[in-house]
């Protein structure tokens, strides 16, 4: 890891947490089930628009709280 | 329709009041033109930002795609961009405002110094964005004729002059206000409408529920191959880093920390925004106008349906403010990479200032024309160039940023070489010339990869004094 920069753990926790879940979210399972007449594919896309702001200004005022 | 056209008239008297009124500040000095003093506050610059990249297409098209797509595929392409902000404020804010320059070229040409970095740079952000300045003119020219009656060519003549003047003039101080006033007109009529069409009826989720019952295909995406929708994810996902009306707003705030909160709190606007226009204001739509033919037209049919004449006017003029919020910070960054990253490094410590500030006005006049010129007959197909546009930026720009900035074997070959095969590679897989099964973007953007870590790990290591000049830009 010497060859890279340092990133803050919490930073480096929320961008690998956000980009799994991308991953996830695109598996071809969740385009055929459906919950409440959506897909789960589009639950997911929809908790990914929610959870990514929340999280990355946790992250934020987490890393401000810590300097 | 007279106050509609009321309302739009003095909102474009209005822009360019801004913009002649800034224009005695901001003229002679490049700080103010380029990044309006570096002195925007967070709050304004979210709402900046937010209102650059909600487009058009991001009031009307985002509704009218899922009207006829379904939910799920339209959240997916915007999806995308809400990961970009969180790629934008952990990998590049901080870095980019502590470098303290203007541009993304200004940076990949200190981080990867030759002339192949320095003019291609920004020549591809001149075709991308010409070709994207060209969409958004024609998204105005035809919502100005559906909803004021006013025809496609005059409309576009109007509202090309009107942006032109206030950008060419009043530069990023301009444009920041007129955004923070497009961006807050967006923000308070899409949510407004929501909120009260919630109201009504008690809850999303009874409405979501009525809506799927009618319309059951509105929840559905299985009809569509992840591929379509997978390629429009990633190319705003990995754009919104580097996207340069993006990276200028990340310049303009007063501090590293104030650009990262700008970023985050646009995110929220954004996301908040795109969700309640799809789960709110479409299943409406769905119930009330289930047979549409042009779904674009679900936005105004629910707010003329639902709202008095006065709200519907305001509506109006919050479409025209989403199509030249993104309009104007496309013209700022395109005129950049001319007057700034072209001319001005070929012009370094010949011209005064003052033949400088006529070039910054002249360059947004010529591409503004130009663009102008373009869209009185535009391509058919111009809307779907739009995002190549920006994907050939993504496949080019991405990789060779990031790793300048967090991988220290990236190097002057490494970097070259991954614009360069990003930008080629993205070209013939768009034109079908190399076809792998696989959005382009994401090939493009393997094999910038590849190229860097080819380049990085084969070619002579950067020097101790560059490395410490990037470690201090993470500091």
């Amino acid at each position: 890891m010497k060859e890279f920069f340092a990133m803050r753990r919490g930073e480096a926790a929320a961008l690998l947490f956000l980009v799994a879940f991308s991953t996830f979210s695109f598996l071809p399972v969740w385009r055929d089930i459906e919950i409440g007449g959506i897909a789960v594919f589009g639950w997911l896309m929809i908790a990914l628009m929610l959870i990514s702001p929340v999280l990355t200004l946790f992250v934020f005022f987490r890393g401000q709280r810590m300097e | 329709m007279l106050v509609e056209r009321v309302l739009v008239v003095l909102y474009l008297v209005g822009c360019v009041g801004i913009g002649i009124f800034a224009s005695r500040k901001v003229l002679g000095s490049r700080d103010e033109y380029w990044v309006a003093g570096r002195r925007i506050g967070t709050t304004v610059n979210a709402m900046a930002i937010m209102a650059s990249l909600a487009s058009g297409g991001s009031i009307i098209g985002v509704m009218g795609l899922a009207y006829s797509q379904g939910i799920p595929a339209t959240l997916a392409l915007f999806a995308g961009a809400v990961l970009g902000f969180p790629l934008a404020s952990i990998l590049v804010a901080r870095q980019l405002r502590n470098f303290g320059k203007y541009t993304i070229t200004d940076f990949l040409a200190f981080r990867y110094p030759n002339s192949v970095v320095r003019y291609l740079v920004p020549s591809l952000i001149v075709i991308a964005f010409t070709i994207y300045i060209v969409a958004q003119l024609k998204a105005a020219g035809i919502t100005a004729y559906a909803l004021l009656g006013i025809p496609y060519d005059t409309a576009i003549v109007l509202a090309t002059l009107v942006f032109i003047v206030y950008v060419s003039f009043g530069g990023m101080v301009a444009i920041t206000w007129t955004d923070m006033i497009q961006g807050a007109l967006m923000l308070i009529v899409v949510l407004g409408a929501a909120l009260a069409m919630v109201w009504r009826v008690g809850s999303p989720m009874e409405l979501m529920r009525q809506a799927t019952a009618v319309a059951p295909e509105l929840g559905q995406v299985k009809h569509q191959p992840v591929a379509s929708y997978l390629g429009y994810f990633v190319i705003w996902a990995t754009a919104i880093p580097v996207i340069p009306h993006i990276v200028m707003r990340v310049s303009t705030a007063r501090d590293a920390k104030g650009a990262r909160m700008s970023l985050n709190l646009a995110m929220l606007a954004y996301s908040v925004m795109i969700l309640a226009a799809v789960l709110v204001i479409v299943p409406v739509g769905k119930l009330h106008f289930p047979g549409l033919e042009d779904a674009d037209q679900v936005f105004l049919k629910v707010m003329g349906s639902e709202f008095p004449t006065l709200i519907r006017g305001v509506a109006v003029a919050a479409v025209l403010a989403a199509v030249m919020s993104t309009t104007d910070a496309l013209l700022l960054a395109c005129s950049s990479a001319i007057a700034h990253d072209i001319l001005g490094g070929l012009l370094k410590g010949r011209a005064s200032e003052k033949t400088m500030a006529v070039i910054r006005v002249g360059a947004a006049w010529v591409v503004g024309l130009l663009a102008l010129y373009w869209a009185l007959s535009p391509p058919e197909l111009i809307s779907k160039f739009y995002t190549a546009g920006v994907g050939l930026l993504s496949a080019s720009l991405f990789v060779p940023t990031i790793a300048g900035l967090w991988w220290k074997r990236a190097n002057l070959v490494g970097g070259t070489a991954a614009l360069v095969a990003g930008a080629a590679t993205y070209i013939l897989a768009e034109l079908e010339v190399l076809d792998l099964g696989i959005a382009p973007v994401v090939v493009a953007l393997a094999a910038s990869a590849i190229a860097m870590l080819v380049g990085g790990l084969l070619g002579r290591r950067e020097s101790t004094p560059m490395l410490e000049a990037i470690s201090a830009l993470h500091e």
